[in-house]
């Protein structure tokens, strides 16, 4: 580069840096900090588009402070579903039919009273237009009863369907029906939540409170969320430019929180679910359970969540967290983590005739090379992933090359059954029934190539489907819990995939503006960036005073 | 010519230190697990974030990784990347360039235009899209995308040298005679160019590592390679400079800057041997003349005084 174009750069870089500098002051300079709610927005290329349906990846956040969904799922409380927007529900017709009440009063915030038409005209668009949910819906009609009601029907007794309608985003029918609900990216959105659009740029939006609220007025002015990389947003935190961010900061006890104890908190807790391995159960050796089960019992969880650092404990033998659903989970098998156990492990590999040779399992002159995929999105996978290899190398013999892969491909390319094994999101805190039949359940088994929306390595055991599909045809709890305890002894002893830390619902905190947080154990909500629980915590927050 | 080069000391200099890191290159898993008695990829749970030490010459990783020894072992593929990166890039420039340049018209047409192809092509995106598109990425996929990319400039200027070459008196002359177009080429113009084609493979070397270090950054490498350019992306994913551990990133930075002055040095000593008019201002050659200078005034001098 010569001097005169080094210098045209340098130019043009310093003004691009004053331009990104004018367009966020100026839209925030008459605004106060302490006035204002900032949490990171994760998403770097945000894009203008408010379309509630949009299964874009770049839709930027609006769930909670503008559309709000019909239920709640209460995470620190055994997956409960609470009301929102739906002040009650009700099933019928033996689960195949769901019928939901609509909350009065409330409002959109163009002054339009919501009611139960705007609820029916939501629900009915993705019957309407199936390209707007990929993974498709349960529910196969729609239709309003009475003034104030509206009913799903199901072509199957569906009463663990309930929590799918936690993701509905009820949007008012009179601004929506005059626009192509595929193709409209609704720049100004109208919703029934706490708080209307006030400015947008691609490198942060803002939103601004409003009048009438039916959950009560918000006590900050703006919620506005920068849009950040996870790196830079561990700066903004320490320098209080934010208030929240949702990432995983392995560290975080020694390097962040000692630095001012009182301003900064990482404390996040247990999300239900793990993050554990996922075996390719089609094909040898993973379609052997003893080789799943060697591989299982040559981890020492305790370490691998000591080297993470980041707040993930390891993992209870159920893949159910004890910590949310301690009452669903059998006796036997409450607080249970599996041990290292290097001798059980060999035993179980030469049991069924593997052994390990050169690092690869060999079986009667077959030889297989194991591969791992993770994400290299999340930074803490990286680590994970390296400690796995570590143990299994260290305690089996056996070398397991990695694959890297970004998001964008990654979790299509597991859900179409080309990997060998995979780190894996395993269950969930949504329900007992969610967890295991996102991963799990055979009736979600595609053949190889096609993408599936769950159960990722085609489990294929008869007795789990007719335990799920026996789930889905009651809401009756202790006819659930016996069911569910089955479903746990198949998990525990014929380990389908493998539970190694547990998933957890990540914040950070700086506490510079606002205190009051919540609290894991006590409060009645998490600490979250959207949805009802973003709404609830804003609630409950209280302003710092500043010097 | 390899005694008149070792003459300068930069080039002295450079070729040590080009030595040092080759051997370490070459030996670098041996002299880890025979010296230091450590394994670069080994995790050791008991010393995370360790900084340098008695135990641990150049700290540990948040995994507990030993820096030193993932330095010394990281020289592998690091080189290797370089080296086969400048091979290819060079290989492909001197191909399209000389081929280009001498034989002129249909030829230099078509591959002209394939030249300036590569040179308006977003390299540095599209390196990006490739490699992550190839899924595990090692050493070798690198190297030949960085190399498979990045010939194009150099073709350039060897086109125009040859063409220049081919004018001269002097290849007109061994034309005239009849020699054949392969002995031309290689005999009369080629030889003419091995300045230029030097400073294109060592700029190539460094472009190579610097490249992989980049891609690495970017996070576009083999989890399993051990780099400098893994470790400084490693490093900054695990916020190293966040949390203070300057031992994690800075020795692979050192180890990639001093690979660079390594071959800038050795290309100073060469450029000096392939232009005369580069070596005439060396301090050895201006004392010898003017001692001559000296030596014959005085002759004349006394002459003229008798």
């Amino acid at each position: 580069m010569s001097r005169r174009n080094f210098l045209r750069a340098a130019g043009t870089a310093a003004v691009a840096v004053e331009l990104g500098g004018c367009a966020r002051s100026g839209s925030t300079s008459d605004v106060r900090r302490s006035d204002t709610f900032s949490v990171l927005n994760k998403d770097v290329q945000a894009v203008r588009n408010y379309n509630a349906f949009s299964p874009s990846n770049h839709a930027t956040p609006s769930f909670g402070l503008v559309y709000e969904q019909l239920v709640r799922l209460d995470a620190l409380h055994g997956a409960r579903i609470r009301p929102w927007l739906a002040s009650a529900w009700e099933f019928s017709d033996g689960g195949r039919t769901l019928t939901f009440t609509a909350r009065r009063g409330v409002t959109f915030s163009d002054g339009t009273p919501m009611t139960a038409n705007d609820i029916f005209y939501t629900l009915q668009l993705p019957l309407k237009h199936a390209e707007l949910t990929p993974s498709g819906v349960e529910y196969t009609g729609v239709h309003m009863v009475g003034r104030d009601k509206v009913a799903l029907t199901f072509d199957e007794p569906s009463y663990q369907n309930l929590v799918e309608c936690v993701n509905v985003r009820v949007v008012p029918r009179h601004i929506w029906q005059h626009q192509d609900p595929v193709k409209w990216t609704n720049p100004n959105p109208v919703g029934t939540g706490p708080t209307v659009l006030q400015g947008f740029s691609s490198q942060q939006s803002t939103f601004r409170r409003r009048k009438g609220y039916w959950g009560g007025d918000l006590p900050m002015e703006y919620v506005r969320y920068p849009c950040a990389t996870e790196d830079a947003a561990k700066l903004m935190l320490i320098d209080g430019e934010l208030d929240l961010a949702t990432i995983a900061w392995p560290g975080a006890t020694q390097h962040y929180v000692p630095k001012d104890p009182r301003k900064y908190r990482y404390n996040p807790p247990p999300a239900g679910g793990s993050e554990g391995v996922a075996f390719n159960l089609t094909t040898p050796p993973w379609n052997d359970v003893h080789v799943r089960r060697a591989m299982s019992l040559a981890i020492d969880r305790k370490v691998v969540s000591r080297v993470m650092n980041d707040g993930q404990l390891p993992m209870y033998v159920t893949n159910l967290d004890d910590r949310i659903y301690r009452d669903w989970i059998a006796p036997e098998y409450r607080g249970k983590v599996q041990q290292l156990d290097v001798a059980g492990a060999r035993h179980e590999l030469q049991q069924a005739g593997w052994s390990v040779q050169n690092g690869r399992l060999v079986k009667d002159g077959r030889t297989h090379r194991v591969s791992m995929r993770f994400c290299n999105d999340y930074p803490a996978w990286h680590i994970e992933s390296a400690v796995l290899v570590d143990q299994w190398r260290k305690h089996l013999g056996l070398d397991v090359e990695l694959i890297a892969q970004p998001g964008a491909t990654f979790f299509d390319q597991v859900n179409s059954g080309h990997f060998d094994i995979a780190l894996w999101f395993c269950g969930n805190g949504t329900s007992m029934y969610q967890s295991y039949h996102s991963i799990m359940d055979p009736a979600l088994s595609v053949s190889a190539g096609k993408v599936a929306t769950g159960n990722p390595g085609r489990w294929n055991d008869p007795a789990t489907k007719s335990l799920l599909a026996g789930m889905r045809q009651t809401d009756h709890e202790p006819t659930l819990q016996k069911l569910g305890h089955q479903l746990q002894k198949i998990v525990v002893e014929q380990v389908p995939f493998v539970p190694n830390v547990s998933g957890n619902m990540w914040c950070v905190i700086n506490q510079s503006y606002w205190t009051d947080w919540p609290d894991d154990r006590t409060s009645k909500m998490i600490a979250a960036d959207s949805g009802p629980d973003l709404v609830l915590m804003l609630q409950q927050l209280k302003r710092v005073n500043q010097a | 010519m390899g005694a008149t080069i070792l003459r300068s000391w930069k080039v002295r200099i450079g070729l040590a230190v080009f030595a040092v890191f080759a051997l370490a290159a070459i030996f670098g898993p041996w002299i880890d697990h025979a010296l230091l008695g450590r394994d670069a990829k080994a995790l050791n749970y008991l010393a995370v974030s360790q900084s340098p030490n008695s135990q641990h010459l150049l700290g540990t990783t948040s995994t507990g990784q030993d820096v030193l020894a993932q330095v010394i072992v990281g020289a592998r593929d690091s080189l290797l990347v370089g080296l086969i990166a400048a091979v290819i890039g060079t290989a492909l420039a001197i191909l399209f360039g000389v081929t280009a340049g001498f034989f002129g018209r249909g030829v230099d047409t078509v591959l002209n235009f394939v030249t300036n192809l590569f040179i308006v092509l977003p390299i540095f995106p599209l390196t990006l899209v490739v490699a992550g598109y190839l899924q595990g990425t090692g050493p070798v996929t690198i190297a030949l995308i960085i190399g498979v990319f990045g010939w194009a400039g150099g073709a350039r200027t060897l086109r125009a040298q040859t063409m220049t070459l081919r004018n001269r008196d002097f290849t007109v002359a061994m034309k005239m005679l009849g020699e054949s177009k392969r002995r031309l080429i290689f005999v009369e113009v080629f030889p003419q160019l091995s300045g230029w084609v030097s400073a294109m493979f060592l700029h190539g070397i460094i472009g190579g590592v610097l490249a992989e270090a980049g891609l690495a950054f970017l996070g576009i490498s083999n989890p399993d390679t051990v780099s400098w350019g893994t470790m400084i992306q490693n490093a900054q994913q695990q916020n190293a400079i966040l949390n203070g551990q300057w031992w994690w990133f800075v020795p692979p930075g050192l180890c990639i800057a001093a690979i660079g002055t390594a071959v800038g040095l050795i290309n100073f000593g060469i450029d000096e041997v392939a232009s005369p008019r580069l070596r005439s201002a060396r301090r050895v050659v201006r004392k010898r003349t003017s001692r001559t200078a000296a030596r014959t005034a005085a002759r004349t001098g006394s002459e003229a005084a008798a």
